[in-house]
């Protein structure tokens, strides 16, 4: 019972922590079971807030969200007035693989100024155990037995809350660590915290509580007291001179005995006397639930200023170590590099929110990931915070990328150390993606560095005339423009003219003889190499055309008969007429396949030939 | 042969007889200057031939020639680009820029263009508006010719319609790229950085620099004009504003 309200209370205390600073923080569980659904809850402390950033989930899946509440409230602490809004943003999610993940941080915008989340870790098994699942929703646990359970008033020295500080001087950065203990002679059912103390000048962290769940014995004035840790915090002072951490409020719910003198009567001496048992009667005297509100005592410290220095302070303070590795070390243009800078050590890593890394200009390259890998732990922050920077290499070559220093205050020497990566050199091959290369300009730049300049041109002059409108001077188009239409002029005019005189089919009569010879010399060429197929075809083609071009006749009306007609009226003796017809015949019988009768091609050819003349011959006569 | 068409086309020299001097006089005295290293006072011959309007090739080689002497390389870089627009194949012009370029402050890594886009450039840069004037007209001349053959043609009538077709298409081509000629010598998009450090502004009325400066005779592209500003994209493909005064147009 005791360990759920001390695991609320926690997770109300990290809720309102956030109000000593501008914060803005992720919560959710540690772990789950695989399919179960759980919040993760940001909050910021406050509602001038723009250009949130949903964090990177992996392998968790949104359900819901992100649903955006808002609330505030106003204190009096001290009769000062405090206003507070905060904006919460909730994710459901569902995990549905088991391993451990982590949710990566996320941005936001508060007041012009961007703010991180922490990242969150979350364990996601088959089947989450009692003990995980209690570790975020909180399960009873047995009480332990109050011996000394005879108070009756519940005064300052029956509970009490004590507010513990491991240091009461610290330089400026330097972790300060403050337990509130809850000091209790009698059970508690039940306790709130009125509010947060809002402490100026410090930057708090939380320390997770649920890790140890003390509740311890302690001696004092000879009493015996359970002693509960109730919240840990780790305080980074941020300003020098006398600081106050204000105490902490809370109200108690305590169990306090009460003894009932009372006698129980009913009436029946038998059950009267067994009531009245002493037995009973311990029973019966029972406890009372009694409502108060304690203080812790506020702790004073001394913060004293780090030294002055020249050096690109990084503002770490505790005693750090840097790693670096960087992947591929050889890849291509346009290709991404995995540069990792780890700062692993124990201080106030959570602060640290830069390396200085001077990357060449080839390199282009994005705000790097911070991945954190720390425990909150009694002494301070004990782990690593590392930077993943993404570049890529635009040029190919051989480039650099000069070690990193990062300078810290040691805390132990108390004064700042630098300490260095190494330095990385990467060779870079040339990528598919970029055709000319800085590396070639570069080189040949060098070359021309120690050139010099060709001599003046001592000839002519040769100015231009230029005029910078050529094209769009009408002249051009005037000139295309004339040409275009004494093409179209001429075709028409000469279409008119062919057209009045019938001079398309006077050009064929005189061009039949021509084109009949054409092709009898194609023919010619076919009977040479022994092509007969062709060599008929073309030979029945010259005699047809030359018919069809020598006696005009239409196309259409070829045939036999037109033929000898056309002939006939030219005054063709029939002699020729019938040779004539004799030859189209046999042309025409081996073309379509009527006969397999093979003349000479020779003698077809001659004969052709000599018709054809005979025909012209008796035309002209 | 390109030498032989543009004197061909040189129809009319508009050479200014009235002046007691002839541009070609007073070019050879300023080349006679520039011999015996009286680097200042050529200069001030050249310009005096610049002045009254001549446009050269040669003449602007040799102004950017000098200031390399007088070691003006801002100056240098502008004489030469503009002579290198006049005639953008020419060895010595492309030469002489590279040296002074070298001599810079800086170094921009120069952004390569787009291989059609490269091809195109140098062969509309092959002659002057002029050429590819005469050559559209007489390409479409023929054109209109094979057009008439073709028409009237009994035999071989394919043949003289692929001929047709091709040489008006030739001819079109001929005339897009004496249009894109003509538009690259009268391009004034680009300019020449004539101030050292000149801080450069993601935008203009941004209170901070952007971080990125020029270096003086670094070549930019102005690609938005307003008011006292220039928006410029430099030979790597960054965009930045920069105040006008520190700018001379090529």
């Amino acid at each position: 019972m005791k360990k759920y309200i001390f695991i609320s209370l926690l997770s109300l205390i990290a809720f309102f922590s956030g109000y000593s600073q501008n914060s803005f923080r992720a919560e959710g569980p540690t772990a789950i079971g695989v399919g179960e659904q759980f919040r993760v809850v940001y909050t910021v402390n406050s509602k001038k807030i723009s250009n949130f950033v949903a964090p990177d989930f992996g392998e968790f899946q949104v359900v819901a969200g992100p649903m955006q509440s808002s609330s505030s409230y106003s204190s009096n602490i001290n009769g000062v007035q405090t206003h507070n809004t905060s904006v919460t943003l909730t994710y459901i999610l569902v995990a549905n693989k088991e391993g451990t993940f982590t949710i990566g941080p996320s941005r936001i915008n508060v007041e012009g100024s961007t703010l991180k989340s922490n990242a969150l870790k979350i364990n996601v098994s088959k089947n989450p155990t009692q003990t995980q699942r209690s570790q975020y929703q909180g399960r009873p646990q047995a009480q332990p037995s109050f011996q000394q359970n005879n108070v009756t008033v519940l005064d300052d020295k029956a509970i009490f809350v004590k507010a513990i500080s491991n240091k009461s001087t610290a330089y400026i950065g330097q972790e300060i660590i403050i337990t509130y203990k809850l000091y209790t002679l009698v059970p508690v059912s039940e306790f709130q915290v009125n509010k947060m103390p809002v402490n100026r000048g410090f930057w708090i962290e939380e320390l997770d509580m649920s890790k140890d769940p003390s509740i311890s014995e302690e001696i004092i004035d000879g009493k015996v007291y359970h002693v509960a840790t109730l919240r840990k915090v780790i305080a980074y002072p941020q300003e020098s001179g006398k600081l106050t951490i204000a105490p902490l409020d809370i109200d108690v719910q305590a169990m306090i005995k009460v003894n009932r003198n009372k006698r129980v009567s009913t009436g029946d001496p038998f059950f009267d006397s067994f009531f009245n048992d002493p037995f009973f009667q311990s029973m019966q005297s029972g406890y009372e639930s009694v409502k108060k509100n304690i203080k812790s005592n506020s702790i004073s410290v001394d913060v004293k200023p780090l030294p002055n220095t020249n050096l690109n302070f990084s503002g770490g303070i505790g005693s750090f170590s840097i790693k670096a590795s960087a992947n591929p070390l050889k890849c291509k243009t346009n290709e991404a590099i995995t540069l990792r800078y780890t700062i692993s050590g124990e201080g106030n890593l959570s602060l640290i929110d830069k390396i200085d890394l001077n990357l060449p200009e080839e390199f282009e390259s994005y705000d790097p990931n911070i991945i954190d890998n720390y425990n909150k732990t009694q002494s301070g922050i004990k782990g690593s915070r590392t930077f993943e920077y993404i570049i890529i290499p635009r040029v190919e070559g051989r480039i650099k990328v000069s070690k990193v220093d990062f300078v810290y205050f040691d805390i132990n020497a108390k004064q700042y150390k630098t300490i260095s990566t190494n330095d990385f050199e990467f060779e870079i091959e040339k990528g598919k993606a970029d055709r000319g290369s800085y590396e070639k300009q570069l080189s040949e730049r060098e070359i021309y560095k120690n050139k010099d300049v060709e001599y003046i041109k001592t000839e002519k002059i040769r100015p231009v005339s230029f005029n910078s409108f050529y094209f769009s001077h009408p002249y051009l188009y005037i000139i295309l423009a004339i040409i275009l239409l004494s093409v179209i002029v001429f075709i028409f005019l000469q279409n008119k003219k062919l057209e009045s005189s019938k001079d398309v089919v006077n050009l064929r009569y005189k061009t039949a003889r021509k084109l009949a010879n054409r092709r009898f010399k194609k023919a010619k060429a076919y009977m040479n190499a022994n092509m007969k197929e062709e060599f008929y075809d073309e030979v029945a083609k010259a005699l047809w055309n030359y018919l069809l071009d020598r006696f005009k006749i239409e196309k259409k009306e070829l045939s036999f008969d037109n033929v000898e007609d056309a002939l006939k009226s030219n005054n063709i003796d029939s002699q020729t007429i019938e040779r004539l017809i004799t030859l189209l015949n046999s042309c025409e019988f081996v073309r379509f396949g009527y006969s397999k009768q093979e003349e000479g091609l020779v003698g077809l050819y001659n004969e052709s030939i000599e018709t054809i003349s005979q025909i012209e011959s008796q035309i002209k006569r | 042969m390109k030498k032989y068409i543009l004197v061909l086309l040189l129809t009319c020299i508009s050479v200014n007889n009235l002046s007691a001097e002839t541009i070609e006089e007073k070019f050879s005295k300023a080349n006679d200057l520039y011999k015996s290293k009286e680097y200042a006072l050529a200069l001030d011959k050249y310009l005096e031939i610049k002045n009254e309007n001549t446009i050269s090739a040669d003449l602007y080689y040799n102004i950017g020639n000098t200031y390399f002497r007088l070691s003006d390389y801002a100056n240098s870089i502008l004489y030469f680009e503009r002579a290198l627009k006049l005639e953008p194949k020419n060895k010595s012009i492309q030469n002489n820029l590279k040296v002074v370029k070298a001599r810079l402050k800086g170094d921009t890594y120069i952004l390569s263009n787009f291989l059609l886009f490269d091809l195109w450039k140098s062969l509309y840069n092959s002659f002057m508006p002029k050429t590819w004037i005469i050559l559209t007209i007489s390409l479409f001349l023929l054109s209109g010719i094979c057009f008439i053959i073709y028409y009237y043609a009994i035999d071989r009538k394919v043949l003289f319609f692929y001929t047709f077709l091709s040489l008006s298409l030739l001819s079109v081509l001929s005339f897009s790229l004496g249009l894109s000629r003509q538009n690259y010598l009268n391009d004034s998009s680009y300019a020449i950085v004539f101030d050292d450090n000149v801080q450069g502004k993601d935008s203009i009325d941004s209170k901070i620099d952007s971080g990125l400066s020029f270096y003086k005779g670094q070549k930019v592209k102005i690609i938005d004009d307003l008011d006292a500003w220039y928006k410029l994209r430099l030979e790597d493909g960054k965009e930045v504003w920069g105040m006008k005064k520190h700018f001379v147009i090529i």
